[in-house]
This record gives C-alpha cells, structure tokens and sequence, in this order.
C-alpha cells in the first residue's frame, strides 16, 4: 500500500467509527506523520519477541551528501592519524541490538562496514584482534540541527570512495520518502502488508478512542435512559 | 597433532555459511570474524606450517620475519662451509646419524626439519614480527630461522578441517545467542532459553570433538609413545626437540 492509501484508510475508518460525529477536521498530514511513529513504536516493540524480519522496513539511500574529509567530533575517540569520512543520515529506527543498519559501504555492497553506536564501542576498536586494521564506521546518535545523524568512517585506507550507500532502517519513513526530491502519491510505504494493516488498525482505534475518552462532549446527568 | 591431520582446506568463512545454513545465524561478516577468530583460538588447534627463512645477521641485530610468526622452532647459524654437527631427533637409533654431514639447504628424507643442524643462535622476540639476535658472534653470518606460521586461506584467515568448521558455527550460534539475551532481545521468547541449552550442550560436544584429529594413524601413536619411552633422548650439549 502506498502512503497515501493508508492515510485515506485511517481517514475512512475514523469517519466511519465516529459516525462522522461533529465537525472534526482529521488532517491527513498529521495521519501520515503518526503512520510514521506507529511503525517506529512497532519495530521497538518487537525487541523483546523478535518476530520481524527487519529486512522488510529497510530503505535504501544511494544519495546521500558526497564524503568530506574530517575528525572525529572528540578527538580522543580513536589514535589513528587518519582522518575521519563524514556524511549524514536520517535517524535510524532503535532497535535494542543495534539492528537497524544492515548495511553500509560502498555502492557496490562490497563491504559491509562494521557500525559502531556508541562511544565506548568505538573505543574499543583498536583492541579488536582481527578487526583492528579494518574500517569501521561511527554513527552519533545525537542528530545535528537538520534533524540528520552523522556518520564517521575512519581506516578506510588509501583506496577510499567518496559515496556511500546504506540500508537501514529509517525512524522517519515518511518523511524520507517525500523529501528525497521524486516523492509521487504512488510511493510504497515500507512495510509488509500485515504490519500496514496492523498500522491502520492501531491508528484508527487511537483515534476513535482518545475522541471519545477525550473530545465526548459534556452531557447533563437528566436522568433518563440514553439508549 | 595437527601434524597427522588432513590437510585443512576449507576457507574460515565457510563456518559462516555452516551456521547460517544449520543456526539461521545473521550476522555481519566483520562481526562473525571478530567472534569466529576467538573460537577459533580457543579451540587451540594452532594449525601451523614451518617455514624456513635464511638471513644474514644486520648490523643492529634485528631481523624482521617476512611471515606473521605464531612459534619459532629454531634459529642456527647455518654458512658453516665444511662440517657441521647434527643431531637426528628422529628418534630412531639404529639409522644412520647424519653427524659430519655436509651442509644442504634440503632436509634429508624423514628427518625433522625442526631442527637445524649449525650452532643454535641465542635471541629474544622484539616488536613488530622480528627477533633480535643477541649471540654476538652471530654478526653479519648467514642464520637459518626456522618457524611456523599459521596457514592461511585468501582472506588471510586460518584454513579449518570439517570438524572445526562445525565447531565454530555451533559455538558462535552460542554465543550470539548469549550476547543478544544480554542486549535484551527475544527474552520474552521461552524458546529461546530451550535453545539456549540446545545449542550449549551442541557447542560443548563439538568443540571437544574438535580438539581431536580427524585421523590418528599407527605412526602417530607410535611416536606418542616414543616421546615416554625413550629415556635417553636428551644427550649433553644437544638440541633437544619433540617430533611427535
């Protein structure tokens, strides 16, 4: 299903289980940016049963911002002497073991960096037997003003690329699909069908709940029977 | 015992491709080579080769050794033009003992080339994959320095024989297993503890077989009992190795 096709469901669903009460203004912005966090809240979930098979929400980026030579945000970080490759990604969906990224390298999918997530990680990596020469990359959860995350890739070695590409699973779904410059109604949202179902199911119900815990008008206590 | 085994000849990563196939295992190959290398390792089944490095002692002393070095056999001053002594640790008595031999830079059949004949060079390992020499008479003469290395596929990781191969995919199963019960993931799942003990009680049995040869021949048994029973192996002033 695509983006818009979910939201337009959710849209009809409400309607339909309010009776179209009032005169509610439903924005479908807004049922398209909770589409977004229903998945990322569903993704979380799944942690601790591990039923998803995480290969199915993946995005693929192939344009992200060219590699620019730099350092590492503290210098401490690694003693190695070269420098840091840096790009951003949009936030990455969390995932209790660090799942989220299944891959990123070059565009030829011929080596798959090893990811850090955290700075004590990547402290380590110098201690590494086997993997201590090889490259490796740092991803700073703390997202930068533009709401993007940055990336640092260090031991790449002489032969080094200036793109990268990444898999992953993207917090923000939505919102990488309209802002990758081609976004058309007819873009598939990424998920499996019966997890799109459970989306417009949970959020529908959301809706129709909170309007009738939250928005139910006051009634008067006149003692007579409602039904 | 590596040394009666068959030769290994599979690359490291078909481990990987084991445990993927029998423990649907998902990892990335950076990560299952930083976990893989360490069983490896722990298996202690150091398939080594020898390699035999001839070199002129440099003026500082120091010799690099072209190959990363797990163990060095023997080093021995070796440009001795005339005679040298020798010393057949081969073990048998009755043959012929190759003293006063003439030098050859090729072993003699079934003789070990663990050990060197010439006068045994006395050194201490330094940085950096080198030994410096510190037999000062060593000085600019040509040394034999005979070592082992680890066998290695073409991603530079070790060859493993089948029974390895079964043994790491089963023992990283385990321990990625361990590691994402820590991390917190699946815990909720019941099964994944019944697992957990399945795969344990799997890694164990096949980690132990692992340690044994795939094959001891009659030879190889001969020779292990040969190392107890021959009570006067160790002569005064000689070089003393086990060939087992």
């Amino acid at each position: 299903m695509t983006l818009d096709s979910m939201a337009s469901a959710i849209r009809s669903n409400i309607g339909t289980g309010l009776k179209e009460v009032g005169n509610y203004v439903y924005s479908i912005e807004q049922i398209k940016d909770e589409i977004s966090t229903t998945r990322s809240l569903m993704i979380m979930q799944d942690s601790e049963k591990g039923i998803l098979n995480r290969d199915y929400f993946a995005q693929k980026i192939t344009n992200l911002d060219a590699l620019i030579v730099g350092i590492f945000p503290e210098e401490g970080l690694i003693e190695s002497n070269s420098p840091a490759l840096i790009t951003r990604i949009p936030k990455l969906a969390m995932t209790k073991d660090n799942s989220s990224i299944l891959y990123l390298g070059p565009k030829d999918m011929s080596l798959n960096i090893k990811t850090y997530y955290s700075y004590n990680d990547v402290k380590m990596h110098k201690y590494n037997r086997t993997l201590k020469n090889r490259p490796f990359a740092f991803i700073d959860n703390v997202h930068n003003e533009d709401g993007n995350i940055p990336v640092y890739i260090a031991n790449t070695g002489p032969a080094s690329f200036k793109y990268i590409t990444i898999r992953a699973i993207i917090d923000d779904p939505v919102k990488l699909l309209q802002s990758d410059g081609y976004y058309i109604d007819s873009e598939e949202f990424p998920a499996p069908l019966g997890i799109q179902a459970l989306i417009i199911d949970q959020l529908s119900l959301k809706y129709i709940d909170y309007y009738k815990k939250q928005l139910r008008p006051n009634e008067i206590n006149d003692q007579t029977d409602k039904t | 015992m590596e040394r009666q085994a068959k030769k290994r000849h599979l690359p490291f990563l078909t481990s990987k491709a084991k445990a993927q196939q029998m423990y649907a295992l998902n990892m990335t190959e950076d990560d299952f080579i930083g976990m893989a290398y360490d069983v490896w390792r722990s298996l202690g089944n150091i398939a080594t080769k020898l390699e035999v490095y001839y070199v002129q002692v440099p003026d500082d002393f120091i010799i690099e050794i072209p190959q990363q070095t797990e163990f060095i056999e023997s080093v021995s001053i070796v440009n001795e033009k005339s005679v040298i002594e020798s010393f057949d640790s081969g073990g048998s008595k009755d043959r012929t003992i190759h003293a006063y031999q003439e030098k050859s830079n090729l072993p003699s059949i079934n003789e070990s080339i663990t050990h060197s004949r010439g006068l045994a060079v006395n050194y201490i390992p330094v940085d950096n994959n080198s030994i410096k020499i510190t037999s000062p008479d060593a000085l600019s003469r040509d040394i034999k320095i005979v070592y082992r290395t680890l066998d290695l596929d073409p991603d530079g990781l070790p060859f493993l024989n089948d029974k390895e191969v079964e043994a790491i995919a089963a023992e990283v199963a385990k321990r990625e297993l361990v590691r994402k019960a820590f991390q917190g993931v699946g815990i909720k799942d019941k099964m994944s503890l019944e697992l957990l003990q399945f795969v344990t009680m799997e890694a164990t049995r096949l980690m132990i077989a692992a340690k044994i040869n795939e094959n001891i021949t009659d030879d190889a048994i001969n020779k292990m009992l040969d190392i107890q029973t021959s009570f006067d192996r160790k002569q005064f002033n000689k070089k003393f190795n086990f060939t087992y």
